[in-house]
Parts: structure tokens; sequence; C-alpha cells
């Protein structure tokens, strides 16, 4: 027995001893102590206050607390009241994905007790052990500054973040965040808080080699084991290609896999998955299994993979569902049936045979004339890495059976795409399967790749059991989607007045073991570059190339990020060549409102892409204001000579959705009160998305926050939507909710109409919900309108239920400017300022689209600076933890860093909104490797730029 | 279950630590709790903890840090020196510095140790309790020897001498390639998949390895270039 005081309650537990205190704590109820990193005591999820000291809960076994006073987040709840720093974060925007903010609530908690006028030095102190993704740290200074001046004026003081758009009440305006209280108050709101006790789980046994066919697999010793429910392999899975990427049907991606496959094409494939009563029983059930492969010689570079006679990652039998080429059977003449199958659902301009997965090419001029013509050229190549989106909480899925259906918990960024691809793999129709999106503890694109979820549904739809998975951390890295690795060569041209003639970009995408999002997220390095440029000739060329590297998918700013790191690098290599300013060129260059982009055409996603002209655009002011801010053109002088100081800049744009391909829906209800519940197909993954949707209703309604409740991502209540990916959010999913509850309104004027005995024209809606004659002044109060509607004799609930979709674009522009100082003697690197400048066109919640630019940029910053993700000669990677693979803290983050939104109204986004967040992932990496250009006059073209890359450009070592 | 001992004394830990085969001292438990230790998850424990000595104090003309100080503890102490406070302020993370002990940094002997590289340059002595019982013993000697079964119960520094110290990594978080120390009493460093230097002369002589972050060439550089660095602040 061991006992001691939880949260001033003295606790008994007869938990095992040698337990580590962070399983204890949370099998005891204080679900807020999370694990994110399986002991390795670097991202602090797990943090407890343990004897008034900071200290890892996962580090601490659990007989240490005999006689200790432990606090968790649960202590800072009074009843249903939030403390005030838990209510001053959610005001500040900090809380998003939120995995692990009730343990920041707590240490920050804890630093005000300590420090009551804590500075932000002691703030950076104590956040110094935890790990935030989502929001990268600058609100969190700002949350505890609004904490000391609630305590000592009675009310906050300094402004969260600008409000936009004076005739709105809610839009455009700081209000906290409608699952706020939730998620800072550590409620059970992610999946793993509702596996039930009993529930199994499921192990996976994965491949040690990069490539290689099983010969054999022997499950019978395994299967016999006590508490072993079932092991599947490639022989008893259902025989079902599809694809894991998570994109709208028919994908753009081709079906090159079963659940379990003969032929393993990456380190930690799966082999076989497992399973049984609890953990101790899968591995033992694992060791039983006897697998004999024959190891095949594997590529893992885009060289390799190119290379003339290269092994093949996949040579199945390939396959159309439509436009199959004429010569098909000749091109399978040579398949190996123990490859299984490749289907396209469209031609991608893939060529198994030679390693690739899709490709592309367009453009519009003449380029080879443009830089005959020109005054100078400049080529070169840029490669960048792969990354990892580390999201705090892994990948998992919970699975059950009721009632005979499916019912998935997911934390997932595409739960209808979840619904289509498990019901496609189990081989049921969609309506047995349900599922349910929890709260998403951080997915940045990885968790729109389906990637669990078809395992344990299909364990479930198989045993009958409830089934819990969760990726290890060391699986987050070999086997979750990570950032396409490319090698984009650049030829840019000009003249000396500053003009940019031609654009030539050849990407060279490196898809992995399986082709997720083959096409797109390459075909996105030059669909969201070229169109940023008034040029009139850009041509790019695009093959992806399947590889045997882990595997590779979307995560945040898709393939823009490699884009702008080449485009804007080579438009610097431009400039200087010419000798002519930078900033001035992209000026110069850049689109501006009503500049037809004819280079759209070629630009579709595998398809035919629609001309249209830029719709609003602040990227000029974006430029202009960000080299103000920066002192553009000033040269700082460092106090040190051994640090040089130099500047870097980045245009960039992104998109909205996917126009022509996305739908969103959702439906909104009057209750009988009078107050409303919001259905939205829309899956908030911790960005906001819902409190869109409330703001809407508010908006709309004329009703103050606490008269609207949201329910998203469940597949039985609400309706259908594409996801949330490709920054869609706010446009497709908002748009969806703006026209249901724009349809509500009529239809409630309708019904009031005949109520009141007025014309519907003249009727509309007053604060705190009323509908009001124009005429007569007469007035009708939301709940009598409802509770008559609904009465024996009343016409019916009052709905609106309405979708999304269009052709037209909403997309947001931006500049991001860097100062950095580098060492010339050791190469080291600091990034002094960063300012993200971003037009959002009107951002619903300025307060938590500034968050989301942190993020983004740490996020950015570190794939500039610092992961990597390092594989051996045999492809098993050798930095899969945060320590090895290095992800920013916030010691890493830029000692003056600024957030600016540029004010612009856009015609077709709700309220005049665009996407926010992805773009921001897109400027760091240029910025920042021209800004060190400026400094030191080394030139690196491949991500992660080191000290030691730099000091080699310069010829040191 | 693991084996865990909680004995009365240091005398009795020791013992127990003999005797049973693959025991470990616990201390702050910060490295060997931790997923990446070299210390297996069943491997028997013998806690030490509320055994070791935590107060810093001034004895003899020199500063007496007990081997359960946390880097938290030394950091927050006035006695310390701003060059030791900076060596501690290497482990990024306030939370670990608030779990890690000083003795256990020294007894793990990493070759990117936090600390080994400027108490080395404090000219630093090991107070240990071992097989003749209690006993000084220079940290060179210790680390030279690839520590041992002592329990160390307290470090003994030169708080008086100059010290600079430069850690090279690629992130506040990441581990260090090098670490080096240079002072009154020498120039010191540990090396990534190398180990320690007590001299220029070892720098210069070591071999240096590639490793997932770094390569020889660029350690072997920077290496030297942070001793110039260091030597030309200290004039
Ligand atoms: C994410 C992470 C990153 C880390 N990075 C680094 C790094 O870059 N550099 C670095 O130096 N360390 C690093 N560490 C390791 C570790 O935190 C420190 O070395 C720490 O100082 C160990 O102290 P402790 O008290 O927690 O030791 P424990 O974990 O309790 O013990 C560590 C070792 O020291 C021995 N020991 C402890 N106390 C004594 C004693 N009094 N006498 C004799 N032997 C003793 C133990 O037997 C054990 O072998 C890291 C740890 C984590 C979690
Ligand atoms: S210090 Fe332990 S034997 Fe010498």
């Amino acid at each position: 027995m061991i006992t001691f005081t939880l949260n001033g309650r003295k606790t008994t537990t007869a938990l095992p001893q040698d337990m580590r205190l962070r399983d204890a704590l949370y099998a005891m109820g204080c679900i807020s102590v999370r694990d994110s990193d399986d002991a390795e005591g670097f991202t602090g999820s797990d943090i407890v206050i343990f004897d008034d000291r900071l200290r890892s809960s996962n580090l601490t076994l659990l007989y240490q607390a005999e006689g200790a006073d432990i606090r968790t987040a649960e202590s800072l709840k009074r009843g249903q009241e939030l403390n005030d720093v838990q209510r001053a974060m959610i005001r500040a925007g900090v809380v998003q994905s939120a995995y692990n903010s009730p343990t920041v609530a707590l240490i920050l908690t804890w630093l005000l007790e300590k420090r009551p006028n804590a500075t932000r030095d002691d703030v950076r102190e104590v956040l110094s052990s935890v790990f935030i993704r989502d929001a990268g740290y600058e609100h969190f200074y700002l949350a505890v500054k609004l904490v000391q001046e609630m305590r000592r004026y009675g009310e906050y003081r300094t402004p969260v973040s600008p409000s936009f758009r004076e005739n709105l009440e809610y839009i455009g305006k700081p209000m906290d965040k409608i699952d706020g209280r939730a998620l800072v108050g550590g409620e059970k709101v992610f999946v793993e808080d509702r596996v039930e006790e009993g529930s199994y789980v499921l192990d996976i046994l994965r491949s040690p080699f990069a490539m290689a066919y099983i010969k054999s697999i022997d499950t019978s010793e395994a299967e016999k084991l006590e508490g072993v429910e079932a092991v599947i392999t490639y022989l008893n899975c259902p025989d079902v290609y599809y694809m894991q990427a998570g994109q709208g049907n028919p994908e753009p991606s081709p079906y090159d896999r079963r659940l379990l496959n003969r032929k393993v094409r990456h380190v930690g494939d799966r082999v076989a998955a497992v399973v049984a009563v609890d953990h101790e029983t899968a591995h033992r059930a694992m060791e039983l299994i006897k697998v004999e492969y024959e190891p095949l010689e594997p590529v893992f570079t885009v060289e390799q993979a190119m290379a003339e006679g290269a092994p093949l990652v996949h040579n199945g039998r390939v396959s159309y569902v439509a436009g199959a080429p004429d010569d098909l059977d000749e091109y399978n003449r040579t398949a190996d049936e123990r490859d299984g199958q490749v289907i396209y659902q469209f031609p991608l301009h893939g060529d198994i045979r030679h390693n690739i997965a899709a490709g592309a090419h367009g453009g519009i001029g003449d380029v080879e004339k443009a830089f005959k013509e020109a005054d100078a050229v400049v080529e070169a190549t840029y490669q960048t890495s792969q990354v990892q989106c580390t999201p705090l909480e892994p990948h998992v899925c919970y699975s059950r059976m009721e009632n005979g259906r499916l019912v998935l918990h997911c934390s997932t960024q595409v739960p209808y795409h979840v619904r289509r691809i498990v019901a496609k793999v189990c081989g049921i129709s969609e309506n047995k399967v349900h599922v349910i999106k929890e709260r998403v503890g951080g997915g940045y694109g990885s968790k729109q790749d389906i990637l669990v979820e078809d395992l344990c549904g299909y364990a479930t739809w198989l045993t009958g059991k409830p089934v819990y998975y969760r990726n290890t951390r060391e699986e987050e890295f070999i086997a979750n989607s990570t950032r396409h690795p490319m090698r984009l060569t650049m030829k840019m041209s000009g003249k000396k007045d500053g003009t940019i003639t031609g654009i030539y970009m050849d990407v060279r995408a490196n898809t992995g073991p399986y082709g997720n999002h083959c096409l797109t997220v390459p075909m996105n390095a030059s669909s969201k570059t070229l169109p940023l440029f008034a040029v009139q000739n850009m041509y790019y060329d695009l093959n992806t190339y399947y590889t045997n590297i882990p595997p590779t998918g979307a995560y945040q700013g898709y393939g823009a990020p490699k884009g702008y790191f080449a485009i804007m690098s080579c438009m610097d290599e431009l400039a200087h060549k010419l000798g002519v300013d930078s900033l001035q060129m992209a000026l110069k260059n850049v689109v501006e409102e009503g500049y037809m982009l004819d280079i759209l055409k070629g630009l579709g996603e595998g398809r035919e892409g629609t001309v249209v002209p830029v719709g609003s655009c602040g990227v000029k002011e974006a430029l202009r204001k960000g080299a103000e801010m920066i002192g553009w053109g000033r040269k700082e002088k460092s106090d040190d000579p051994d640090w040089a100081i130099g500047k870097g800049f980045a245009m960039i744009q992104q998109g909205s959705g996917l126009p022509g391909l996305d739908q969103s829906n959702a439906q909104c209800k009057l209750l009988p009160d009078g107050s409303f519940v919001l259905l939205s197909g829309g899956a908030d993954i911790g960005t906001g998305l819902d409190t869109i949707s409330a703001k809407i209703v508010c908006e709309i309604m004329k009703v103050d926050p606490s008269k609207v409740a949201v329910v998203s991502g469940d597949t039985d209540s609400c309706l259908f939507d594409t996801g949330a990916y490709a920054s869609s959010g706010t446009y497709f999913s908002g748009n969806a909710s703006l026209n249901a509850v724009k349809d509500l309104k009529r239809r409630m004027l309708e019904e009031a109409a005949l109520q009141m005995g007025q014309k519907a024209e003249d009727l509309d809606l007053e604060a705190p919900g009323f509908v009001v004659s124009m005429k007569t002044g007469d007035r009708l109060s939301y709940e009598k309108l409802s509770h008559d509607a609904l009465a024996g004799d009343g016409r019916g609930a009052i709905v609106g239920t309405r979708s999304f979709a269009t052709a037209n674009s909403a997309i947001p522009y931006g500049a991001h400017f860097a100062q950095v100082a580098v060492n010339r003697r050791t190469g080291e690197i600091k990034v002094q300022k960063f300012y993200a400048l971003q037009d959002a066109g009107t951002p619903i919640n300025p307060e938590m689209a500034l968050c989301q630019m942190y993020g983004a940029v740490m996020k950015s910053i570190g794939h500039t600076l610092y992961e990597d993700m390092v594989l051996d000669k045999d492809g098993r990677c050798i930095s899969a933890d945060f320590t090895d693979y290095g992800v920013p803290m916030i010691g890493e983050a830029p000692d003056d860093f600024k957030a600016v939104l540029i004010d612009v109204n856009d015609q077709y986004g709700p309220y005049g909104a665009k996407s926010i967040s992805e773009i921001a992932t897109n400027g760091a990496a240029p910025a920042i490797a021209n800004a060190i250009y400026d400094a030191v006059g080394a030139r690196v073209r491949s991500w992660p730029i080191t000290p030691e890359k730099i000091l080699k450009a310069l010829g040191k070592i | 279950m693991r084996q865990i001992f909680k004995e009365c004394s240091i005398k009795k830990s020791y013992e127990r630590r003999r005797e049973v085969a693959d025991a470990v001292y616990l201390a702050g438990g910060s490295g060997v709790l931790a997923l990446k230790s070299p210390v297996k998850p069943d491997c028997p424990l013998v806690d030490i903890s509320a055994l070791v000595p935590k107060d810093i104090v001034k004895k003899d003309g020199r500063l007496v840090i007990g081997a359960g100080a946390t880097f938290q503890d030394v950091i927050d102490s006035a006695l310390v020196p701003s060059w030791l406070k900076d060596a501690c302020h290497l482990m990024a993370s306030m939370s670990l510095r608030m779990q890690a002990t000083v003795a256990g940094n020294v007894a793990s002997l990493r070759d990117d140790s936090y600390l080994i590289p400027a108490l080395l340059a404090g000219d630093t002595i090991l107070h240990v309790y071992g097989e003749e019982g209690e006993k000084d013993v220079p940290l060179a000697d210790y680390v030279h020897r690839g520590g041992c079964s002592c329990i160390i119960l307290a470090l003994s520094i030169d708080d008086g001498c100059k010290v600079g110290i430069h850690r090279i990594a690629r992130s506040s978080s990441s581990h260090s390639a090098v670490n080096v120390a240079v002072g009154t009493h020498g120039v010191f460093a540990c090396v990534k998949g190398s180990g320690f230097a007590f001299d220029e002369d070892d720098l210069g002589k070591m071999e240096y390895v590639d490793d997932i972050i770094d390569t020889a060439a660029y350690k072997r550089y920077v290496a030297r270039e942070c001793v110039d660095l260091l030597k030309e602040v200290d004039g």
C-alpha cells in the first residue's frame, strides 16, 4: 500500500509499487496526467507538482510517492469553476489541441503561487519542460500577464488580439473557445479516456527489413496462447485494396495496400496484428510468431529509385477504375503476384515498374526562350527532409461493437473518410459504422491519414471485442505519415530591372512505401508557389517515387513549405546575381488582385484546373509592413565580431480547401427553449472550428454563446464533410455552418410570420432572442416560437440544413521575415527576430489565429534548423524519439516573435474569412536560409540547415 | 515485480548493491527511469535518494555540494559561482533540473555530460563511500577509471577559480556534440561518441566519430574552436 496526499486529500493505493507514477495517477482518475513520450522525459505532458517541485511522473515510480504531496491539474478547478490561469489560457487562445493544456495550467499556477509577479523569463523557465507543438509559446506569456492583470485590476487590460469588422459582434473578435473549458479543465475528451475496463489491446509485429517478401508466417503457437483473441496476417486479412491517405473519393492516390501485405516495404511495416487481453500477452504472442523473410535490396532516395534497374517497391498488377491505358496487359506481364496490386482510381501518370507512383507536368509560356533571353539565370537544387508531425497525442483508436454496429472513437481529421475506409475494409455498409471524432490532441496533417483506424476497426469487427490501439512514440516515427522528402531543381531567369522572366521547377518527391498523397503533396510544391508569381513563362515537372523509407503523407503546409524553400531561395539567388534587392524583386513580380492565373490550368489535382483571377490579396501589404518592421535594407552590427547578423524573407500563399472537390454540410436546430444546437460535419482538430460555427450562430441569431452548443465530427449525428485538411475548415465547414444558420433564420422567420400573422419579409431577429416586426414592433421570443412549432398542433421542428461546395478559391497570402545571428566560427544559428504577416481574410477567431501562426512558425523553424529523421543503411529510423529527432522547444523560439494579421476582406469566405494556419509553415525555411546567406554568405540548400552545413559552405570544414 | 531496496544507511545500500546482481543506485531517477536508460526496466534498484546529503555549503575555502542536490538546487543557491549555475542550465528542462541530481549526472559518465567538463575545470574532488569506507577521490580519477560502485556523497569544488563553458548542440534539448570547459585548472571536454578530454592534447588526439547528428570532422573542428573562443574570452 502506498499512501500520499493527492490534490489535498490523503490517498492510499494498492497499485504495484514499481508502476510508473504517471500510469498510477491516470488509473486513479487524474486523467490530466498524460503521456506523450513513453517516459522519455522530454515532452512534459506528465509533469506533476511533487512536494512543491515540478517532476516528471513518468520518471517516478509509485513507491517514491509514499508520504509525498502531489498535485495534478485536477486540483485547479473548484467544482465547475476553472481557476484564473485556466481562464486566461483560454482567453489568450493557447488552448488548441490541448493534450497538455491542463498540465501547463498546473505549472503556471504553481509559478504564480511562487512568484505572483512572474516575468517573461520566469515563464520561459517553467515552460522549458513542456513541448508545445500547436500554439507555439508566445501567447503563454500573455496568459500569465492576463492573470496578473485580473488579480491586480479585476480585469484583463492587454488586448489578446486586434479586432476586425466593427459591424459584427462576434466574428473577428476574441471570444473564449467553446470547448476550451473541457480541454484546459482536463475533462475526459480524448480517445484514451473512452477506453473501458476489460478492453482488448492491439499490438503490431513490425518488419525488421526495409523490403522483403514474407516467405512463411506461422502464428499457430501465438494463437494458442491464453488471452490471445486473434492474430491477423496477410494470409487471413480481407483481400481488399485501399489507401490510407484519407482523401476525397475517388482519391488521387493509388490503392496499393491491404491491411497486411505479403511484401513488407519499410522497417516498421505491418507483419502481423495481435488482439489480446493485455500488452504483456500480445508481446509474448508476437515472440511466438515465426516469420521467414526473403529480404530484398531496398531503395531509400529518389536517386536510387530512379536508377536504371532499381529494385521495385511495387511490382504488382496495375489496374485503373477509369482511364486505363491500352497496353495495360502488356504492362502487367512482368507483375509479381507476391506484390499484390496497385489500383489507380484514374490515371496519375504513375509507372510503378520504374518506381514512379505519380507524375504531372504543365505550365505557361516558353521557359526555354525566357532562359535564353534573360540577363541572368540561376539553376540550383534544393533538398527537403523527412519531417515528423509529432502530435503530443499519438495515433490512437478505440473500437467496440454496439448493437451489431462498429463504433470507432477516433482522433482523426476525416471522420467520414474513416467511416468509408473502415466499412470497405470490413466489407460492410457505411450504416454499420459509427465514427466519433473525439478531441484531437494534435494532428497537423498526420491524422488525415487513416493509419490505425483501419486495423483497429477490423480487429473489433473480426473478434467482436472492444479493442484499443495506441502507437508508441517510436511507432509514430517509423509507421506514421511524414513530410515527403523532396529534391527540387529550380531554374529562374530575370532581367536587370528585376523582372523575373521564367521559372522552371523539377520536383522529385519521395513517397516511401505507399502512395499516400503521392500526387497532391508534390503538386502543392508547384501549385501553391507558382500562382504567386506574375511571370509569363513557368513550367513544372513532377515525379513521385516509391522507396523504402518510413511512410509519408500529409503535414501542415502539405507540399508548399518545400516548394517555398526552393522558389524563394532561388529568387534570392537570382536577385543577388542580378544585383537587385530581393524585396523589390518580390514586389515587382508578385500577383495582385485581379491578375489572371493562367498557370492554374495545369495545376489541378490530377484533373484540369480552372483559370480564375486573384481574389482578395494582402501579400504586398504584408511585404511592405514586414520590411518596415524588420528594418529591411539596414545592416545590423553585432557587438561580438564572431556573430554576424542577416535578414531574409519569403512571400507565401496557400489555399482554403479544395474548390471543386470538397464539400461540407451543417445543420442548425432551434431547441424548444429557444437555444441552438449546430451539427457540423467539420472536424475541429483543436483549431477552433467549432467556435467559428458557434460565432456564426451567435452573429445571425443575435444570441450569446451560452445559448449555442456545437456537435461536430460525429458521423451518426452530423452530415457529411470531406474533413479538416487542405486548410478547408473555415472556408468549407464554416461556410456550410453559415448557410445552415441562414437557412434556419429563413425558416424561423417563415414560422414566425405564421405565428405572428405578419409577412416574413417584415420580420427580423433581435437580441437577446426575439423575432421582431419592423412594421408593428411586435416581438416573439425564440422560446415561444419554437414551443408553438413543436406543440400538438404545431408545424414541426425548425431546422436549417445546408451544404457548401464551390468552384471559387479564397487564397490566403502573407510574408515572413527573419533576422538571424550566425556564429562565423562555430556555425551556431540563433533566430533573433521572426515576423509573420498574413492575410487570412477576416480572422474569425483572431487570438486563436495568432496562436496558430506562432505554432506553425515554430514547426517550420523546426524543420528548417533542427528536425531530422535519420535512417541507417538498412532503413531503420535511428532518431525515433524527441531528443534525437530534435523538435524545437521554448529555447528555440525567436527572441522577438510577432504574428500580424493583415486586414483583407475576402469575397467568398464566410464573413470574408480565409484559411490561416497551413500557410504559416511556408515562410520560415526560405526566410531563414536567405537570412543566413545575408549574414555570412553561406547558401545552404538542404534541410535541416545545421551549423555543420554552414561551416562547410564557408569552406571551414 | 521490480526489486526495490530502501536501506537505512549508506553502508547498507552499498552492500546491497554489491550483493544484488545488476542492481543500480537510484537518486533523482531522471536517468535510470527514462526510456533510453542503459538500465533495463526490470533491473533492481537501490534507492539512495533519502540517504545522500543535499545541502550546499562552504567548507575549508571550497564549495561542497551534497550528492543529492539537484541541478535546480545548485542554481538556486547563493553560494554557487555563476559558471557552475550556467553548467546546470545546460539541462534546459526545469522539471528535469528539479529531479536530476548532480552526483547522478557525474555517475552517469555520459559523453554528452552537462556537468563533468565544468566540474573537472573546477578541480572537483568527490567524497565517496566504498569498499574502504569514506574517502576523497579527484573527479578526474573517477572519470578516467570509468566510475565504480562507490556511492558519491558530496562534491568539493574550487569555487574561486575561473571557468568558461561552451556546449555545442543542435537545440536546447538535444544532446551535445561537444561540451567544453576552460579555466584556471585547464581544458576539459566531453565529445559525443568519443568520451572525455582532460587537456588540449587529449582533444587533439581524440578519435572523433560520426553520429546521427554530426560528423567527426565537425566535432573535431568545433571542439578546437570552442577552446579558442573560451581562451579569448578569458584573455
Ligand atoms: C530527455 C532527457 C535528456 C537527457 N539528456 C542528457 C544530456 O544531454 N546530458 C546528460 O548529462 N544527461 C542527460 N540526461 C540524463 C540525466 O537526466 C542526468 O544525467 C541526471 O543528472 C541524472 O541524475 P539523477 O539524479 O536523475 O540520476 P539517476 O537517474 O537516479 O541515476 C543515474 C545514474 O547515476 C547513478 N547514481 C545516482 N546517484 C549516485 C550517487 N550518489 N553515487 C553513485 N552513483 C549514483 C545511478 O546508479 C545511475 O547509474 C537526460 C535525461 C533525460 C530524461
Ligand atoms: S571512487 Fe570508487 S573505488 Fe575509487
